[in-house]
């Protein structure tokens, strides 16, 4: 009656095996990734839904929020980042900017790991794209973290100060340790350089890696690290392949909630900042100081700065086209990187070619007159300048405070809340933030 | 019936005479001893229980007897066969069977633990289903309470605990079943209660520990009624029919409508929802505010409105539910049972009807068909065939009480589906009154809902096909080895469809959310094609078992060995799709495309909204393969002793061999003390000792031990899939563990008139899944992961009593269970937060059914508000008292919210024909919360507790009262705090008489004259009502929250021809 069945049964269990009939997946959903579609999958969903950090806005002098706004705040969390408190800037478990950093890594290391054991043909286009794609990703979250929770870079001490855990694959049983800054920095130099190997020079969309995507991280990370002949270099190549401006006389409403459109020429890569209620338009104000630098013909006066009726201003320039912050890369620092490196190296006229091409590309048609400076240090002066006004809420400014701190600029960061003063003064202990309390707690590594 | 019993009546002779010997059940017994002429004259009874009777005059007595049965003598009389019904000597002395699953094993030979619930015990109740009513009658089965079957509470899905839930797990709660010889993973309704012969259960690892790793919850074996060789046609009929009153909803402990008229006054006085008038989602308001606002608005005057405020007054809307929708729910069941055997072959067909309509006229007909065979084909080889068919429909009926709702929530009081004369009165739940009465001038569907009609409109049918079939083949290699093959195919499809047609309010609803009407033409656009909207699922289940077993048994002198070892592969794939059909015509079957893709602005308040696409496709295959040996030995009958190792491998922990293997073993010892030479007590006929010792698994299909992604969606701006972790890489994921020790000892005295057994069982559960916080620097995009992590021991006392009280020609026998059962939860890492602990959180060093509470302070003396404790003094900061950061410590431990001392006692007399049996059930030492009045949602639904009326309202009340004052608005947190305080905390203690079956039993000669052999008469009431209870608020701590069940009633025949 049901022999063949019987039969049918048995010879798949004789000729097969035991082992076959047991690797069958339980659940028809789920994937075991396998193949490069697999991959691209694991790495597509970093586009979607995971965020880059926004500490390195929460705690900088890019604004201020009033009394009254600050006493309706109802994270605390916030309250203790926007006075650079040592401790609990970051709520319990993986739904902070930690947790989404190691995430991301997480991901890239399931795919490295994955190709690195991948059998099949290993020369199509796609298998290079990601190979690319997975090491630009894990490069740039551990140049994100190393911003936030360690010190600035320096050449002298970078051995001995404390970097980020930098876990390089995906074996969870593998202890978290800090590792070293310069070895931070040195994984950061070396994954990146990896990914430029292997990444298209014209991505499917500017939400994918590019190299000049990878160059430009690659210049960043040499910025952060003062070596600028690096960044010199670095700049160039990634200008090589793009360096289109987007001119702010063509953005159709500058009065739209936000003007800018996502993915213009100037995105070489897209990606955004996490949220904070600290950071929202209805109550984070641009710095007053910083408000003055726009001059009347600047168009980023009216399209970076919305008013808000209490005489001060929002910001609402992002790159993005929404609430989110914008964390990726558009030509227009690499102008400005490229200007800065020029102006320390001595490349005066060059430095300020790069400006006043930028600058006409800000201002009102026909309004920018060309600038010329004197000497290495003017140029200087107006480079950083104008990087202060253009890369606002990008994420960059807490990074430029703790180099700049160390080329002895001097700057430090104040808030007054309910007449009360914080200083954050320069080199402080406290540019590292704190790392959350729980993951000191399960791995025992050393706190800031 | 006739061509049967012909050659029998042929072959009678003046002198030589037939006669026949059955057992209670009307099978034949064989090897009886039958003696005539004062004893000088002696045959034994052939197989077909049939012995040849020479030279027997009519006034000789006949002798009858046989081990195990009283000893009769009958009168030889004048019939031409004389047919006795031997009587077993004690229900103790009857051979009972223990089947495992795998083996049938004589109960002197079995070290492990069971329970076996057979025909009759079984038959005291009625029932369409075959699990229900074991829970009353089944020593070690523990009764469900409502609170520990909350949904946030751990608790076996088909209400069967056996000996505890021993997991944290919803997943892992459930006992094993199993049906003949392989598990059960179809519906249990699929099993025709009248094919079962009976049910073992399976307590401890002894007996269990043969299932590996899916018996960690016990084992339930059901066992078919198989045919016989050597056996005349039998016939039996079974008919019953089952009568439940209509629930009685004024049970309710509920708010009076002119009360709630009153609060509604108040609260629009008060101002409360007000602001909706201007609302664009254009909410609806109830028929007293619709009168407020006319008068408000001076449309009426005060007068008028008072005078209908007053009519609805006088309306209650269980009146309604009561008339129009609740009848009393009618069950019948027919089966029918043949069977016959002969040398060779024997067979046994069986027919089950069952019809049921609910007391909401949802109706359920299934039909089940089963036919078994067993061939001789040499007398070394045996095949066994079992097929068995199963249909069974369902179909909605009307809207049970609660669930036609007003805002999502359940109905003010004071509505009325129908009016005087009997037409369907709108109920306007969704929308304002005034906004559907003119939106779209007269270009929509008429929007408006009837909740009278509309469950016609609405229909839900449901369809299951399930058909088994299973092959044995067995060979007898040796004398005492056979070789067995059995294989199961199983395949189970059910086809759900829900049909809203273009009358249901749904369907009109949902059309008129997506309609455009161009304001300037008029034309009508419906994005949502009109017509029916049909919902269907089709859910296929297809099991395949293959099993091979070589089994030894053999006794020589004083020692006996049994021992069986085999393997099995098994594998189980689940299917299911289901889909949503717009714009059907269900005459027709034709029906419309839909764009699930773009927004479309919703009618009413212009919010874009797709298409709902209800669609889903999934498949789930389960793979075990297992290696399993058991071997008994047992000496001069005094001594067994048992061991058993079993090995299973699954598909679910993946590729990780290592631990894909698990080796579970049990170990048992049995000393029948009363065969000992020095053993010289004369009153005691049976005394037993047993101690067994093993482990069993838990495994949960979920539980994956490789890191896995699921596909989410495309990203929108590359249009590349992207997918999110689903299981991690967890190569220490395993089965859960069991280890259960069990102590037993058994007795009988003063010949069997008193007997019983007292076990004592402790499980030691490691292994359980439970969360552990995860390193957030793993990047695995969870705080909280399973593993194998947590630890937790119950045990508890299997006590059961027997006697005969009185063996005459009354007889009068008493049968006593007594369980106890608790757990403690050994070791756990993660300590909750004590707002989830009040609700269902689980604390190390408590039960998994530990009940916490707030402590309570009160009411305050001078506004009625609850108070509760914060850091020891007295604080109405309900949400500081609610908040994760409350002391556990200081929150009250009440007791456990399951019974720790549960069981039933039964009582049946005999005297003729007549048997009456009854069965009280008690839970004992436990809690529940009482349910009480909740402002907040009060105001909201405009219906609540009681309690309304002892709330506190002046200074003084609090002496008596602990019902908070009302007050506007109210405050979530007071609420909560209120219901989750001591003070409601409620002892759950009762004794119930559960059951009460009388039956009458005839053998009559009148019935010879109809073919009859026996008629059975019953009558049953079920749930017959509470004896004592601990609680002084009349609560039925089964059934605190709805309206209380009624009691059942049911009335049957057994027929069995000759």
């Amino acid at each position: 009656m049901k022999y063949q069945n019987v039969v049918l049964l048995l010879s798949i269990f004789i000729l097969t095996g035991c082992e076959k009939f047991l690797s069958e997946k339980p659940d028809q959903k789920l994937v075991i990734p396998k193949t490069l579609d697999d991959y691209q999958s694991i790495l597509e969903i970093s586009r979607v839904t995971e965020y880059d950090p926004i500490s390195w806005e929460r705690c900088t002098d890019n604004y201020f929020i009033t009394d009254a706004s600050w006493l309706s705040l109802t994270s605390e969390y916030d309250r203790r980042a926007y006075t650079w408190s040592k401790e609990l800037l970051f709520e319990r478990g993986n739904n902070n900017e930690w947790g989404y950093l190691y995430d991301n890594i997480y991901r890239a290391n399931i795919v490295i790991h994955g190709l690195d054991n991948y059998k099949e043909d290993r020369t199509v286009s796609q298998y290079a794209q990601l190979k690319g794609d997975a090491y630009f990703v894990r490069g740039r979250s551990f140049f994100n973290g190393l911003q936030i929770w360690a010190k600035a870079y320096d050449a002298t001490t970078a051995a001995t100060d404390l970097g980020i855990p930098l876990r390089l694959d995906a074996d969870i049983n593998k202890p978290t340790v800090r590792a070293s800054v310069k070895e931070g920095y040195e994984r950061v130099l070396s994954d990146l350089k990896t990914a430029a190997e292997h990444l298209v020079t014209h991505p499917l969309h500017v939400v994918r890696p590019s190299l000049p995507a990878a160059y430009a991280l690659i210049a960043r990370t040499y910025l952060a690290m003062r070596m600028y002949d690096s960044v010199y270099r670095y700049t160039n190549l990634g200008l090589q392949y793009k360096a289109e401006l987007l001119d702010f006389n063509s953005i159709t409403n500058p009065n739209a909630t936000y003007p800018v459109a996502p993915f213009n020429v100037e995105v070489v890569y897209h990606s955004f900042m996490t949220s904070a209620v600290i950071l929202g338009a209805s109550r984070a104000r641009i710095d007053t100081t910083l408000y003055k630098l726009y001059d009347e013909n600047d168009w980023r006066k009216v399209v970076y700065c919305r008013p808000q009726g209490d005489g001060y201003f929002s910001f609402r320039g992002n790159y993005t086209g929404h609430a989110g912050a914008f964390s990726g890369i558009a030509t227009s620092e690499l102008y400005l990187m490229r200007a800065e490196a020029n102006a320390r190296i001595g490349n005066v006229t060059a430095a300020m070619d790069d400006i006043n091409k930028l600058m006409a590309k800000r201002w009102k048609t026909g309004t920018w007159i060309n600038k010329t400076a004197a000497t290495k240090e003017e140029a200087l002066a107006v480079v950083l300048t104008e990087r202060r006004k253009e890369l606002i809420m990008r994420g960059l400014r807490w990074m430029d405070i703790k180099r700049l701190n160390k080329e002895g600029y001097n700057i430090s960061l104040k808030r007054i809340i309910q007449g009360v003063e914080h200083v954050l003064p320069p080199n402080d202990s406290r540019y590292a933030l704190p790392i959350p309390e729980d993951v000191i707690e399960m791995t025992g590594i050393q706190q800031n | 019936m006739l061509l049967f019993c012909l050659p029998l009546l042929l072959a009678a002779q003046n002198a030589t005479r037939f006669i026949r010997v059955t057992d209670n059940d009307y099978l034949p017994l064989a090897g009886v001893t039958v003696q005539w002429a004062y004893k000088t004259k002696t045959v034994l009874t052939n197989s077909t229980g049939i012995a040849l009777l020479y030279n027997l005059q009519p006034t000789d007595s006949i002798w009858l007897s046989a081990t195990h049965y009283t000893e009769t003598a009958v009168q030889a009389g004048m019939q031409d066969t004389i047919t006795v019904v031997l009587q077993r000597v004690s229900s103790q002395l009857e051979e009972v069977i223990v089947h495992t699953g795998y083996e049938a094993l004589p109960k002197e030979r079995v070290t492990g633990s069971f329970t076996r619930v057979n025909t009759q015990l079984f038959n005291e109740q009625v029932g369409t289903d075959v699990l229900s009513r074991l829970a009353y009658v089944a020593n070690g089965l523990a009764p469900t309470t409502t609170a520990v079957t909350a949904p946030n509470r751990v608790h076996s899905s088909n209400g069967l605990v056996l000996r505890g839930v021993n997991t944290f797990s919803r997943t892992t709660a459930d006992p094993l079943i199993v049906l003949d010889n392989f598990p059960y993973e179809g519906d249990l309704l699929n099993i025709n209660p009248n094919d079962v012969e009976s049910i073992t259960l399976l307590k401890d690892a002894a007996a269990a520990s043969i299932w590996g790793a899916r018996a960690g919850n016990g084992v339930i074996v059901i066992t078919t009624k198989k045919s016989r060789f050597d056996q005349p046609v039998q016939i039996s009929l079974t008919m019953n029919t089952t009568v439940m009153p209509a629930t009685d909803l004024f049970t309710l402990q509920q708010i009076e409508t002119p009360d709630i008229i009153e609060l509604e006054k108040y609260l629009f006085g008060r101002g409360y929802r007000l602001s909706d008038t201007a609302s664009t989602s254009r909410p609806p308001f109830t028929e007293v505010y619709r009168i407020l606002l006319q008068q408000r608005r001076g449309q009426i005057n005060e007068a008028t409105a008072n005078g209908l405020l007053n009519e609805l007054a006088a309306y209650d809307v269980r009146n309604e539910y009561k008339q129009h929708f609740y009848s009393p729910a009618i069950n019948q069941q027919y089966a029918l049972n043949m069977q016959g055997g002969t040398k060779r072959h024997s067979w046994l067909l069986s027919g089950g009807w069952d019809k049921n309509l609910s007391e909401t006229d949802a109706a359920m007909q299934r039909v089940t068909l089963r036919w078994n065979n067993t061939y001789k084909v040499t007398d070394k080889l045996q095949i066994t065939s079992d097929l068995s068919y199963t249909d069974s429909r369902n179909k909605s009926g009307k809207p049970a009480y609660g669930t036609v709702r007003y805002m999502g929530q359940s109905l003010p009081p004071y509505i009325r589906f129908a009016d005087e004369t009997g037409t369907a009165l709108p109920l306007y739940g969704f929308y304002l009154k005034d906004y559907i009465d003119t939106a779209g001038a007269g270009k929509l569907l008429d929007w408006k809902y009837y909740p009278l009609t509309d469950y016609q409109h609405s229909v839900q049918t449901s369809r299951l096909n399930n058909l088994s079939a299973v092959l044995g083949i067995n060979y007898k290699i040796l004398p005492a080895l056979t070789a067995d093959i059995k294989y199961r195919y199983q395949e189970q499809n059910i086809r759900d469809e829900h049909l809203q047609t273009e009358k249901s309010y749904y369907t009109r609803d949902y059309i008129n959310l997506f309609t455009q009407i161009n304001r300037q033409t008029g034309v009508v656009n419906n994005i949502v094609p009109r017509g029916d909207i049909l919902d269907a699922a089709m859910a296929r289940l297809l099991t395949q078992d293959l099993r091979g077993q070589l089994q030894y048994n053999k006794g020589w002198k004083v020692h006996q060995v049994t021992a069986i070892a085999g393997g099995q592969l098994s594998a189980t794939v689940n299917k299911r799709e289901s889909f949503r059909v717009y714009g059907l015509n269900s005459e027709y079957l034709t029906h419309r495309p839909v764009d699930y893709v773009n927004r479309y602005p919703q009618f009413v308040n212009n919010v874009q909204a797709v298409i709902a696409n209800p669609m889903s496709l999934s498949e789930t295959n389960r793979r075990m393969l297992s290696f399993y040996g058991n071997a008994s030995y047992t000496y001069d009958g005094r001594y067994a002793l048992s061991v058993s190792a079993r090995r299973d491998a699954s598909n679910l922990f993946g590729v990780s061999t290592n631990n894909l293997w698990k080796p579970l073993w049990s170990s048992g010892l049995l000393w029948n003390i009363h065969r000992e030479q020095f053993f010289k007590v004369k009153q005691v006929n049976e005394l037993q000792l047993r101690i067994t010792y093993g482990t069993q698994g838990n495994s949960d299909p979920s539980r994956v031990a490789v890191t896995t992604f699921r596909y989410v969606s495309p990203n929108p701006y590359t249009q590349a899939m992207f997918s999110q972790i689903d299981n991690v890489y967890n190569p220490d994921l395993r089965w859960e563990q069991v280890a259960t020790i069990n102590a037993g000892i058994a007795f009988a005295v003063l010949k069997n008139r008193i007997s019983g057994s007292v076990e004592y069982y402790r499980k030691n559960v490691s292994d359980l899944y439970d969360n552990i916080m995860v390193d957030p620097t793993l990047g695995l995009q969870r705080s909280i992961m399973i593993q194998n992590v947590s630890n937790m021991r119950g045990q508890g006392w299997d006590i059961e009593l027997n006697s005969i009280n009185i063996n005459s020609k009354i007889k009068w026998t008493t049968n006593l269970i007594v369980n106890r059962y608790n757990n403690k939860i050994t070791k756990r890492d993660i300590i909750p937060p004590a707002n989830t602990v009040v609700s269902s959180a689980v604390l190390p060093g408590y039960s998994i059914y530990a009940y916490f509470a707030y402590p309570w302070a009160g009411l305050d003396p001078a506004t009625g508000d609850p108070r509760g404790l914060l850091n020891k003094e007295v604080s109405k900061s309900y949400a500081n008292i609610l908040s994760a950061d409350y002391p556990i410590s200081d929150l009250v431990h009440i007791g456990s919210l399951s019974p720790v001392w549960f069981g039933s006692m039964g009582n049946a007399v005999q005297w003729k024909g007549f048997t009456l049996s009854a069965r009280i059930v008690y839970k004992l030492g436990y809690y529940f919360a009482r349910p009480s009045i909740n402002y907040n949602t009060l105001i909201s639904t405009k219906s609540g507790h009681a309690d309304y009326y002892k709330r506190w309202q002046q200074t003084g009340d609090e002496l008596h009262t602990d019902v908070p004052s009302f007050i506007y608005p109210a405050v979530v947190a007071r609420d909560a705090f209120y219901q989750q305080s001591e003070v409601l905390a409620t002892k759950g203690d009762h004794i119930r008489l559960q059951y009460i079956n009388l039956s009458y039993s005839s053998h009559h000669k009148f019935l010879q004259k109809l073919f009859l052999k026996e008629l059975q008469v019953f009558g049953v009431a079920n749930n017959v009502g509470i004896l004592w209870r601990a609680n002084k608020y009349k609560l039925d701590p089964d059934n605190f929250s709805g309206a209380l069940p009624s009691r059942v009633y049911s009335f049957g025949v057994r027929v069995h021809f000759k």
